[in-house]
């Protein structure tokens, strides 16, 4: 007779109902716990009448656009299917989803990130997709880039089937460059000569106050994300066997040190309050005020739209004595349980990350589509702008991610960036940030693995 | 004489002066609205547009339909506004003017339940709503928000300031409590409606949190969850949102003006005079 | 009896209650009549604000992550946030700084512009819509605006400080100087407070005054023994929704700062919503939204409970 017999979701419909009975609720449906089939055969498809939708963040009309394609495609492939989108805002999309599964009606499909992924498949609320791809005689993995499929899979379980991915890279501003008579960056991630010391050396030299009023006028670089440059410097937030902080290590402090200094002591990179107002790195871009930074795929589509501005893209520059490193942030779609039939949840989910999908991230998108064979046709690296695209596909074998680690956001808001954020603004050195921070990372482990 | 025309004239000016600097932010957004991108995020800031981008109330009313979420919300939060009206001003009538057992303990029930933050209590709340079957309706945006204890405490501090030897002059004419609410209360009470009109429009017409969770169809989004959509992931289109903005203001303003008659009465022109 | 005097006292009205005793038949009547009256907007309180709420409760008690199985845990998460959390301490602090700056000063200003605002002068309508706009504005459009305002460089503020020769400090870019910048950003949104207090001015019998002119009485004088006590409700009802208003500060931090730099403005319901919503402690959040609860209740009841001595309601005093 514990309170633990009381399951989540009896519990929360006990109160409503106690609540509901003033009015409607007595005769309101009960989503059941079944549906969540474990195995792609599970029971046949009906043809019965169904409602199916997808979830998704981000409003943009292009996506909107998008979404209700895929929609329509599902519908027409099944004709007894009304599938349909449900986008949000990227800010609400959280409490949003959150929301519907704890009420126990969760969306047929939802999308899925390295923000989202660790901790819906660390609650063990997403299906596992691999059986449903076994099952399947027309779906394979074989057609998306190996290393996300590997990166994705945990102990045998992959919950995300992927759809686009962002490799990070450096954009730059070839006008800027040539003035300050710099070559072009190199396109190869090999490339040893390419090193962080020569890219500070590069931001030095696009450094500039042109009018002379003691201002800098153009910073030689931005960095909008210390994750990749730590990653870059062989560092990692947690320790290698997730037990422990990892920022202690002599490869981490001397990365967040030199992230550190290329602000403080360099002066190549603005502080906070220097680029207030002009919202993102790309907005700063392509006004001219900064002449490198680093982003994601994301940017291709934005600084494309810009005209007249003369830029390229060029690899992460490697650290002394570290193997190049291709950070990437991907992203896809898997099925929650509890949906009222995985098994169309997983035709809806093919639809959207199939070929045409693909197409659509790489044209409309401007991400990297999963598939490479699509990335590398005319729809993705054939495309005129930026001329070397090969750099972003180029970065496939040497691609690292965000940690997996179900608590990964509350050790990064809550322990790690508001002393990190400090320490690069100057009011504490970085040794200090990281002692801080280190205690709280292994407070929040200890608690995520003592459950 | 003189003195007083003196302070009459620095009160004046202190109040042009300080409308002056609370204009300054809404004037941007009117700026801002007609700017394009790469206007909106120059900094310092640029007052003046080189060319008025009236495309971009085009591009908000037809990209993010804001016409249709202007209808919904103008609906939602007129029946909103009336409804709380009505049942705030019963509560805090009988708050005010009645006593029954447990009037007190009540009473300080309902203002704590303003001390819990929603966060904590929404998906109980999402829960019964779902429930009730009424999620992507109407109903559901209206019906939680009705109940306001901010506006039956407001409504009840007025009823206090209102001279008990009224009710019991219509009590004596053989009048009942309803005749005191509607007669008595209602008409002395303008004021305070009239602020609760305004603060309960405004409340409900801005609200995102609860229409982000409860609103699945574009036919049915309201204005804040339309204005919310041309907040991109990675890059927020200020110019257009803040045409939007510009909007949504409008009816909000039109509903201060008519209600702020509310405020002027003869009292001020005669009693505070100096 | 003296529970329900007690309980009549801390809401701060014991107005109907005491005066007249009544017939038992007319008392039954006032309070069917009382009940009917409270009817509609008790059945929905307690479907919409109870229910929820007793539900919250609940989930103080457990650990919760949303979309596993409450655990009951007892007091734990209490035991976890007063003793094992410095984060919570910290949330607590710069929420209390905050609420005893902003409450006081945005009360005095907000009635001193309400009394200008009832004063006669050119304009006046146009100045009251104006003097309430902050309210009306989008708070991603005032945010921005104050991000401006607040730039240590090319700011309004710092511009003003240099004027004396002083160079001003970094503002939202520092952890000492991020939390008084909100306190000094939220003092602009005093037009709601205007409202209500330009609301309750109305409620004062202009007779009051032509009786306290015909006496003698100055401005100040008037202002001290007519508006300020015929304003009392409406004074308590703006302090105490002030209160519990400024112990809810969430948006401006969560666009302004988002908590920092380093916690500077980690205030207490942003770390309730980021337990909430972003790091997927539900009961953790439960629990310390009960916290605040409580100390906005107790502030709460201090302040009502000494209303008794300062709020002034009309049918008890018999016409002043």
């Amino acid at each position: 007779m514990t309170d633990q017999n009381l399951s989540r979701r009896r519990f929360l419909q006990g109160s409503a109902l106690v609540a509901g009975g003033a009015f409607v609720a007595a005769c309101a449906p009960v989503a059941g716990d079944s549906g969540a089939a474990e195995s792609g055969e599970g029971e046949s498809m009906s043809e019965e009448p169904v409602e199916l939708v997808a979830q998704y963040w981000g409003t943009r009309p292009e996506f909107i656009e998008d979404r209700e394609i895929l929609a329509q495609r599902m519908s027409e492939k099944f004709p007894n299917v009304t599938a349909s989108q449900n986008s949000v805002p990227g800010g609400q999309y959280g409490e949003k989803v959150l929301t519907a599964i704890a009420a126990g009606t969760p969306p047929d499909t939802m999308q899925l990130n390295h923000r989202w992924e660790p901790f819906f498949r660390g609650q063990e609320a997403l299906l596992n997709v691999i059986p449903f791809a076994d099952a399947d005689g027309e779906f394979t993995f074989d057609v998306f880039y190996p290393r996300i499929i590997e990166l994705g899979t945990n102990e045998g379980q992959l919950v995300t089937v992927p759809r686009g991915w962002n490799p990070f890279v450096i954009y730059y501003n070839r006008a800027l460059f040539a003035e300050a008579g710099l070559d072009d960056l190199p396109t190869s991630w090999e490339t040893d000569t390419w090193t962080w010391d020569s890219f500070l050396e590069t931001a030095q030299a696009l450094t500039n106050d042109s009018d002379g009023d003691g201002r800098t006028d153009v910073y030689g670089m931005f960095f909008p994300y210390w994750y990749p440059f730590l990653r870059l410097g062989g560092g990692d937030v947690l320790s290698d066997d997730q037990q422990s902080s990892g920022l202690g290590s002599p490869e981490a402090l001397a990365a967040l040190q030199w992230l550190a200094d290329l602000r403080l002591t360099h002066s190549v990179s603005p502080t906070p309050a220097e680029i207030e107002g002009l919202g993102s790195a790309q907005d700063l871009f392509t006004a001219g005020r900064v002449a490198m930074f680093t982003a994601g795929a994301w940017g291709i589509g934005a600084l494309t739209r810009v005209e007249g501005l003369d830029w390229d893209v060029g690899p992460l520059p490697r650290a002394a004595g570290q193997p190049p490193v291709g950070y990437t942030q991907y992203y896809g779609h898997g099925i929650p349980k509890g949906t009222q039939s995985a098994d169309w949840s997983w035709e809806y989910l093919k639809i959207i990350s199939d070929e045409e999908s693909n197409i659509t991230v790489a044209q409309t998108i401007g991400d990297v589509p999963a598939m490479s064979h699509v990335a590398e046709s005319e729809h993705f690296a054939g495309l005129p702008k930026p001329p070397t695209r090969q750099v972003f596909i180029d970065s496939a074998p040497h691609m690292q991610v965000w940690p997996t680690i179900a608590p990964i956001t509350e050790i990064m808001d809550r322990a790690v960036t508001p002393e990190l954020n400090l320490a690069f603004v100057g009011e504490k050195s970085v040794e200090d940030a990281v002692a801080a921070a280190g205690p709280m990372v292994d407070e929040i482990l200890a608690g995520f693995w003592g459950n | 004489m003189n003195l007083r025309r003196r302070e009459a004239i620095s009160l004046q000016l202190i109040t042009a002066l300080g409308a002056a600097a609370l204009l300054f932010p809404f004037l941007w957004m009117i700026s801002a609205s007609l700017q394009t991108l790469q206007e909106v995020e120059a900094f310092p800031p640029i007052w003046i547009p080189a060319e008025p981008q009236w495309s971009n109330y085009v591009d908000a009313i037809l990209n993010y339909n804001i016409g249709r979420a202007l209808i919904n919300s103008a609906v939602i939060t007129t029946v909103s506004v009336v409804g709380q009206l009505i049942v705030c001003s019963l509560g805090a009538y009988a708050f005010s003017r009645l006593r029954f057992p447990g009037r007190d303990t009540i009473f300080l029930l309902f203002l704590a339940t303003m001390m819990i933050p929603h966060y904590v209590t929404i998906i109980p709340l999402y829960t019964m709503v779902w429930s009730a079957g009424l999620i992507d309706t109407y109903t559901a945006l209206i019906f939680p928000g009705l109940f306001s204890p901010f506006g039956t405490f407001l409504l009840r501090q007025f009823f206090n300031q209102i001279p008990i030897s009224l009710d019991e002059a219509t009590l004596i004419d053989g009048g009942n409590h309803w005749h005191i609410y509607l007669f008595v209360i209602m008409p002395l009470s303008r004021a305070g409606l009239g602020a609760l009109g305004i603060f309960s429009f405004l409340g409900i017409w801005n609200t995102l949190f609860w229409p982000v969770l409860v609103i699945n169809s574009k036919e049915l989004f309201t204005l804040p969850l339309a204005l919310a959509m041309a907040q991109g992931q990675f890059v927020t289109l200020i110019h257009v949102q803040m045409a939007g903005s510009v909007i949504a203001c409008i009816p909000v303003i039109v509903i201060f003006l008519m209600l702020q008659k509310q405020f002027i009465s003869s009292i001020a022109l005669s009693g505070m005079k100096q | 009896m003296s529970s329900s005097q007690a309980q009549a006292d801390l809401a701060g009205n014991g107005r109907a209650g005491r005066r007249r005793p009544r017939m038992s038949g007319i008392a039954r009547k006032e309070a069917i009549a009382g009940y009917i009256a409270i009817s509609p907007w008790l059945l929905g309180f307690l479907i919409f604000q109870l229910v929820p709420i007793l539900a919250a409760l609940y989930i103080s008690s457990t650990e919760w992550r949303i979309l596993s199985v409450p655990e009951f845990i007892g007091l734990r998460n209490f035991d976890k946030l007063l003793f094992n959390d410095d984060l919570f301490w910290q949330s607590i602090k710069v929420t209390v700084i905050y609420v005893i700056f902003r409450v006081p000063f945005s009360a005095m200003l907000s009635l001193a512009l309400a009394l200008l605002m009832n004063q006669q002068l050119a304009g006046r309508r146009l100045f009251r819509t104006i003097y309430y706009l902050p309210a009306v504005i989008p708070l991603v459009a005032v945010s921005m605006m104050w991000i401006w305002i607040f730039n240590p460089e090319y700011g309004v503020m710092n511009s003003i400080i240099r004027v004396f020769g002083i160079e001003g400090p970094q503002w939202i870019h520092s952890s000492r100087w991020a939390l008084p910048a909100l306190i000094i950003m939220s003092l602009w949104q005093v037009g709601t407070g205007m409202v209500i207090f330009l609301a309750g001015l109305q409620g004062i019998p202009a007779h009051l005054y032509e009786a306290a002119t015909i006496d003698g009485a100055n401005t100040w004088q008037k202002f001290l023994s007519i508006t300020l006590p015929m304003l009392s409700p409406v004074v308590l009802f703006a302090l105490v929704m002030n209160v519990i208003g400024s112990f809810q500060i969430f948006t401006q931090a969560y666009i302004m700062t988002g908590g920092g730099p380093g916690n500077a403005t980690l205030f207490l319901v942003l770390y309730i919503y980021r337990n909430a919503f972003e790091w997927f402690h539900m009961g953790y959040a439960a629990a310390l939204a009960w916290v605040l609860f409580l100390v906005v209740l107790i502030i709460s009841i201090i302040m009502l409970r000494s209303s008794e001595r300062w709020v002034h309601y009309e049918g008890r005093m018999g016409g002043a």
